[in-house]
């Protein structure tokens, strides 16, 4: 058990730096100097180490993104850090929000879907929740869009202030997370692989065996399922991340995707830097955790 | 409705006339008959069997009168069935009084849930199941405790966690697991098939059932375990008086202990009666192709190529391979030698895992080794370099286990057998195509077999493809592995009497794999026996008897084949202690089940590796204690 | 020449292959023989009609009596005041009007052609947007941005993945911690971003972004013919194919990837597909993918923002219904065929 989690340790620090390097390169390799693209001063390059050679400057941009200092924008000049503190809490609470959403649909749907393969109402779910899954996010958005001004009339486009109030954050959150937990493809994933998952431990002889004891099925249901259920939501969590690109351009929302969107038509370096880097070692956080708790969990993993 | 409680009153699980088909096609209109017109009786304290080839409807019916046959197939049912005079189909029968008097009723959803309703209470108290394959029947996330914590709750055992812990463990220890208090704690990928059925066992104990029904529960073991658990169901039915349903393909299994049975084909019962009565004077002929199917291979005495003075075709020496498994790593080959003479069929036998397809995959260089030769016509075959491995594999051939994982299911078979002779391009299409038509000949399949797929062909058609595969490159030595194990014994007879007829004609050799020590003795010259990756014992095919047996191992291995009343093999195979093989670590492997040295604990046992000697009469033999 | 249509359908994924297919090729034909018979080209704007809602005047034909059509024509007229426009499109309707001169009852057809021309006005059956230019033509050259990026993407993440995924299931050990660490590192990053980072970095190129698109397929690809491969080489296959004497390279193409994964390869090539289509569209939303002028479902609908919430909706709507149709038939089609192939296998 120690070994497996040591390796899935080695195997997140790995991947991170990779990405990293990969980044790092894509930005700094390509035709056309950062400087120039920017017409950046040479005493702006100077303290953008830019006039370095790239593995240094490879190294000194890693040790200042392990100092979370990820440079600053090459627009106005704010640290990319400020941005990312701003920005990435509208991004988490709207990815963890429609996770929560799709789960809450998919995983019953699944489970009806996988355990009566022949009940006409799973199939006809199945195919509303592949169809909704398969139109694309901005589409999506303009329906719920057209929803909104249509039955209600309006559409709050500023975050609520003040203390918690539940109807006027509900009012404003509320859509982009639907887009994002219906539309997107992450649903039509999720109902797929619990139905799939729910199919082949209902064809298990340990179930049947269960059942010929006479014995309540739920607990060997749950067991089984809770690994592959937790497995697939982390997966999506990178599809749903890219997806907020779309949703929060849709509903003007001004989190990490919206900013990930403006700097690339500002075309401003260190900003996309820092969010992908920041994305990357979510989703790495995240499927270590996965990594883990399988190894802590599955019996068979485990020794 | 009166009389038939009545009638019900002395046997215990009553069927009569039962029908299950399914839909073939959806239309409604083709059915096929899985059951037809069934009638089975079982009375309180009796061991019945059901014997009948894979596919004759064994399994549909009790998965039937249990309620778990759940497929996607809507089905067609009729008759009834009675435990202890309660019906196990409710409203079944009524929906065919309904429809005038025994019409076909469509099974649907009131039937079912009833019938769930009424089977939620019976099953696991009145009547227990036990699979074929034990450890995929226990959830791989519980433990073995708590698998048996939820089958005595289950049976309403009163007590809290502590007494119940007590009350399992004293069970496990009734149905034979000795450290039970240390299986409560596993789980069930960390114990063997062997104990894993226990488990099963023990749990359908829980609730002092009236009927067991254990469906084909010793074909995934192997004859060892097999033994002692027949001999475990027998006292479980003198101790407490529980009837068995034992269904099985087997006809050894069913002739050592069941009283009664039924013989199945194409999902009728053909023929019924006590055992031996049924299996001496059987009236049906299908009876008798599984009585018989060897019986015309007993009269061909083994040839006398078993002379030392053949040529010698091959020889093993000292191939060692190691695995890694997990932290641990063990030998599955430990030095094991032996030489194959030209013409004869050297055979070996052993348990699984006793590294007998690890041989073969190491000769075959379909395997990295850890050490030693195999020489073929003195040459290493192991060192040989690219092109002469490939003008190499064609002298030597290989049989598998399951031809369906052999044969590639989307080339026609005409397409696979001419991959072996295409690679090269030494031989003209036609040539080729002849070369063809003249295998399929040989391993007698209609040459137009050469432009189906292999889904579209039989079990025994598919196994005769891989012959024929092999055979169109004019194979000297064929490595047979298991090569007839996955299939229905009328069907093994046929291949065996081709392996046969090569023989003679080919002037093939084989090295044949088997666990099946009946069959290896109708084929083989010489035995090999090997244990835990070593050869064990040696012996012509005459010598290998309980009687002529020189290792112990070798005579526990005769004495568990199951027979009918053999009071000697019962008795030798008391002797061996009921443990798990266990892989130890130096000394004799096998002394921790061997019952002379458990007499004699003799120390050369755990310290010295017992060498493979000589013997009187042409064996040879690997154990301290054993006489010349 | 129906009889194996009604084949399909009684197979496993039969109906999803069906429609699947069915809207494929659709869009193949449109693609293919759209400027034959479009009425307007999709750089033509029309400056006096932006912004013109769909008509569906053959509708009115068909559902309307001679009376009714008049006042329906009279009101239309009374609507839109401005006669100097009308009479500019009297005059290149009369060429359509022409065209169908023979499917009129010849006793009404003076009189018909000249309330249908007035009807039909200016010719834009779907409308126009706010430079007056023609929905359909937009919709048809919209389409052929559909299948040549697709086909870039596919190019990359099967001619990447297909090879990764049988060498890492075929060759334990190294090949297959290659393709964990790759794909794990692809993984890591969310698609879209990456994407807009490469953009970024690079001028907004349709292909690029494609065959990025097609990198981050590669992970799925992969693992999926890895996964197979691996279950295979349980089975016996490899192992007898080895003992046969076929070299690696023989049992890689051919056992492996022809006999047993071109059916996957072609069930991908159409997710993928679909993926791309969405991409694409996403991407010129975003104004990183097909710059106006070219046309691109998603940039219509990109430059329809602000007149859908002044009630244009048509803008919006066609494309979107249009993207839909292409995305599900892809997807459908890819869906169905892998029913198909799980049933085959027994799955
Ligand atoms: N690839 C492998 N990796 C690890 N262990 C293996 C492998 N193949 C076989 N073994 C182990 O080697 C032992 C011998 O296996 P095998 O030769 O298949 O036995 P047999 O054919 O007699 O049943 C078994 O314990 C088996 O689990
Ligand atoms: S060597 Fe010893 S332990 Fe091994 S079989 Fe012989 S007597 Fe038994
Ligand atoms: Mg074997």
């Amino acid at each position: 058990m120690l070994r497996n989690a040591l390796r899935s340790l080695v195997f997140f620090l790995g991947c991170l730096l990779l990405v990293s390097a990969a980044i790092f390169c894509l930005v700094h390799l390509t035709p056309g100097n950062i400087a120039e693209i920017h017409n950046l001063s040479p005493q702006t390059a100077h303290v953008l180490h830019l006039d370095r050679s790239l593995p240094v400057q490879y190294l000194l941009w890693l040790g200042n993104c392990l100092r979370l200092d990820f440079g600053i924008s090459t627009v106005d000049g704010t640290p990319v850090f400020a941005l990312l503190r701003d920005y990435a809490p509208t991004t988490l609470f709207l990815t963890f929000g429609s996770l929560f959403f799709s789960l809450l649909i998919a995983i019953p749907i699944g489970m009806y879907r996988g355990l009566k393969p022949l009940a006409r109402l799973g199939k006809a779910l199945s195919v509303v929740v592949y169809t909704l899954s398969s139109i694309p996010a901005f589409v999506l958005g303009y329906v719920v869009l057209a929803v909104a001004f249509g039955v209600f009339h309006s559409y709050i486009t500023t975050p609520p202030e003040g203390p918690f109030h539940f109807w006027k954050w509900t009012a404003y959150y509320l859509p982009p997370i639907l887009v994002l937990a219906l539309g997107n493809g992450s649903l039509g994933e999720f109902v797929r692989f619990i139905s799939l998952e729910a199919q082949n431990v209902d064809a298990a002889m340990f179930i049947k065996a269960a059942r010929a004891r006479g014995v309540s099925l739920w607990p060997h249901f749950l067991r089984s399922l809770i690994l592959p259920v937790f497995n697939i939501a982390v997966t999506n969590i990178a599809v749903l991340l890219g997806g907020l690109v779309v949703v929060e351009r849709v509903f003007n929302f001004h989190g990490l995707g919206w900013l990930s969107w403006e700097a690339t038509l500002k075309r401003d370096f260190p900003v996309i830097m820092g969010i992908t880097l920041l994305m990357a070692v979510v989703v790495r956080v995240l499927m270590l955790l996965n990594e883990l708790l399988s190894t802590w969990i599955d019996p068979r993993l485990r020794q | 409705m009166k009389v038939v409680e009545e009638k019900n009153m002395h046997s215990l699980l009553d069927i009569r006339d039962l029908c299950i088909s399914f839909e073939r096609d959806g239309s409604g209109e083709k059915y096929l008959h899985a059951v037809n017109r069934i009638s089975l009786r079982v009375d309180p304290g009796e061991i019945v069997g059901i014997i009948g080839q894979s596919g004759s409807g064994k399994t549909t019916l009790i998965m039937g009168i249990l309620g778990l046959l759940r497929g996607a197939v809507p089905g067609v049912w009729r008759g009834e069935a009675f435990l202890d005079g309660k019906s196990l189909l409710p409203l079944c029968g009524e929906y065919a009084e309904e429809k005038s008097g025994g019409k076909i009723v469509k099974r649907n959803t009131p039937f079912q849930s009833a019938q769930e309703k009424l089977l939620g209470d019976l099953r696991g108290r009145d009547i227990v199941t036990i699979f074929q394959e034990p450890r995929a029947a226990l959830d791989p996330y519980f433990r073995v405790g708590e698998h048996m914590l939820e089958a005595l709750r289950r049976s309403r055992a009163p007590g809290g966690e502590t007494e119940l812990r007590t009350q399992g463990i004293e069970l496990l220890q009734d149905v034979g697991l000795v450290d039970a208090a240390r299986l409560w704690d596993l789980h069930p990928h960390q114990i063997s098939g062997g104990m894993a059925q226990r488990v099963m066992i023990a749990m359908a104990l829980c609730a002092r059932p009236k009927l067991l029904v254990a469906d084909e529960p010793s074909t995934a073991l192997d004859v060892t375990t097999q033994a002692k658990l027949l001999e475990l169901f027998r006292r479980l039915r003198d101790k407490h008086g529980l009837a068995i349903l034992l269904i099985s393909h087997d006809i050894g299994v069913i002739q050592e202990i069941s009283q009664r049975v039924y013989v199945m084909r194409h999902g009728e019962v053909v023929e019924s009666g006590e055992t031996r009565e049924v299996l001496e004077n059987f009236q049906h002929p299908y009876t008798g192709s599984l009585v018989k199917a060897f019986a015309h291979f007993e009269h061909i005495p083994a040839t006398s190529i078993a002379n030392s003075d053949a040529v010698s075709l091959l020889e093993i020496k000292s191939l060692r391979k190691r695995f890694q498994q997990g932290d641990k790593s063990f030998w599955a080959l430990d030095d094991v030698s032996l030489e194959l003479r030209e013409g004869e069929t050297y055979a070996l036998v052993g348990e699984s895992g006793s590294g007998k397809s690890t041989l073969a995959l190491s000769l075959m260089v379909l395997q990295t080794v850890n050490g030693g030769e195999v020489l073929y016509k003195g040459e290493d075959v192991l060192k040989a370099d690219k092109k002469r491995m490939r003008a190499l594999r064609r002298e030597i051939r290989m049989l598998f286990q399951h031809p369906e994982a052999v044969l590639n299911p989307g080339m026609t078979v005409g397409a696979i057998l001419s991959e072996g002779l295409e690679k090269d391009g030494e031989f003209t299409r036609n040539e080729i195509d002849q070369r063809i038509s003249e295998v399929l000949d040989q391993v007698h399949l209609d040459p137009s077999h050469a432009l189906r797929f292999p889904g579209n062909l039989s079990t025994g058609e598919k196994q005769r493809v891989t012959i024929a595969r092999a055979l169109i490159t004019r194979p000297k030595l064929l490595v047979c592995d298991e090569p007839v194990s996955s299939l229905d014994l009328a069907i093994q007879a046929q291949i065996m009497e081709l392996l046969r007829e090569f023989q003679g004609r080919l002037g093939l050799t084989y090295l044949f794999i088997s666990h099946n020590l009946q069959l290896v003795k109708l084929l083989a010259h010489r035995i090999g026996v090997m244990y835990m990756g070593r050869l064990v014992e040696e012996a012509p095919a005459g010598g290998f008897t309980t009687e002529g047996a020189r290792h112990p191992y070798t005579r526990l291995l005769l004495a568990s084949v199951p027979s009918m009343g053999d009071e000697t093999s019962r008795s030798i195979c008391a002797e061996f202690p009921d443990v798990e093989p266990v892989r130890l670590e130096g000394g004799c492997l096998f002394r921790n089940r061997c019952p002379w040295y458990l007499k004699s604990r003799n120390p050369e046992c755990e310290n010295k590796t017992p060498p493979l000697r000589n013997v009187l009469g042409g064996g040879k033999v690997a154990c301290h204690l054993a006489g010349d | 020449m129906i009889s194996p249509f009604l084949r399909i359908l009684g197979k496993p994924g039969g109906y999803r292959m069906l429609l699947g297919g069915l809207l494929v090729f659709l869009l193949a034909l449109v693609t293919i023989t759209g400027t034959y018979w479009t009425r307007f080209k999709p750089d033509e704007m029309d400056f006096e009609h932006p912004l013109v809602p769909p008509k569906s005047a053959w509708l009115t034909r068909l559902t309307t009596t001679a009376d009714g059509r008049k006042a329906l024509m009279e009101s239309h007229q009374n609507a839109a005041p401005s006669t100097s426009s009308s009479s500019v499109t009297e005059e290149g309707d009369d060429l359509l009007g022409a065209l169908k001169e023979e499917e009129h009852p010849p006793t009404e057809a003076s009189t018909a052609k000249v309330e249908f021309s007035a009807l039909r006005d200016h010719g834009h059956v779907l409308g126009t947007d706010k430079n007056g230019r023609d929905m359909i033509a937009l919709l048809v050259a919209g389409a052929r941005s559909c299948f040549l990026p697709g086909l870039v993407a596919c190019a990359v993440a099967l001619g990447i993945g297909v090879p990764l995924g049988l060498f890492a299931g075929f060759y334990e050990g190294r090949w297959r911690m290659f393709a964990r660490i790759f794909n794990g590192t692809l993984l890591s990053m969310p698609r879209m971003v990456l994407i807009l980072v490469v953009i970024c970095v690079l001028e907004p190129n349709v292909y690029i972004t494609m065959a990025v698109l097609g990198a981050t397929l590669i992970p799925r690809v992969s693992e999926l013919i890895a996964t197979r491969v691996r279950i295979l080489s349980g089975m016996g296959f490899i192992l007898a194919a080895k003992e046969g004497g076929l070299g690696d390279f023989r049992i890689l193409t051919r056992h492996l990837f022809w006999y047993q994964n071109r059916a996957v390869f072609f069930i991908q090539f159409s997710l993928i597909m679909a993926e791309s289509i969405l991409t694409e569209t996403t991407l010129s939303y975003l104004q990183f993918g097909t710059k106006p002028p070219d046309v691109s479902w998603g940039n219509i609908i990109e430059g329809s923002r602000l007149t859908f919430f002044s009630g244009q909706y048509w803008i919006t709507f066609f494309p979107a219904v249009a993207i839909i149709m292409a995305i599900l038939g892809f997807f459908y089609l890819g869906d169905g065929l892998n029913a198909r192939l799980a049933y085959r296998e027994g799955r």
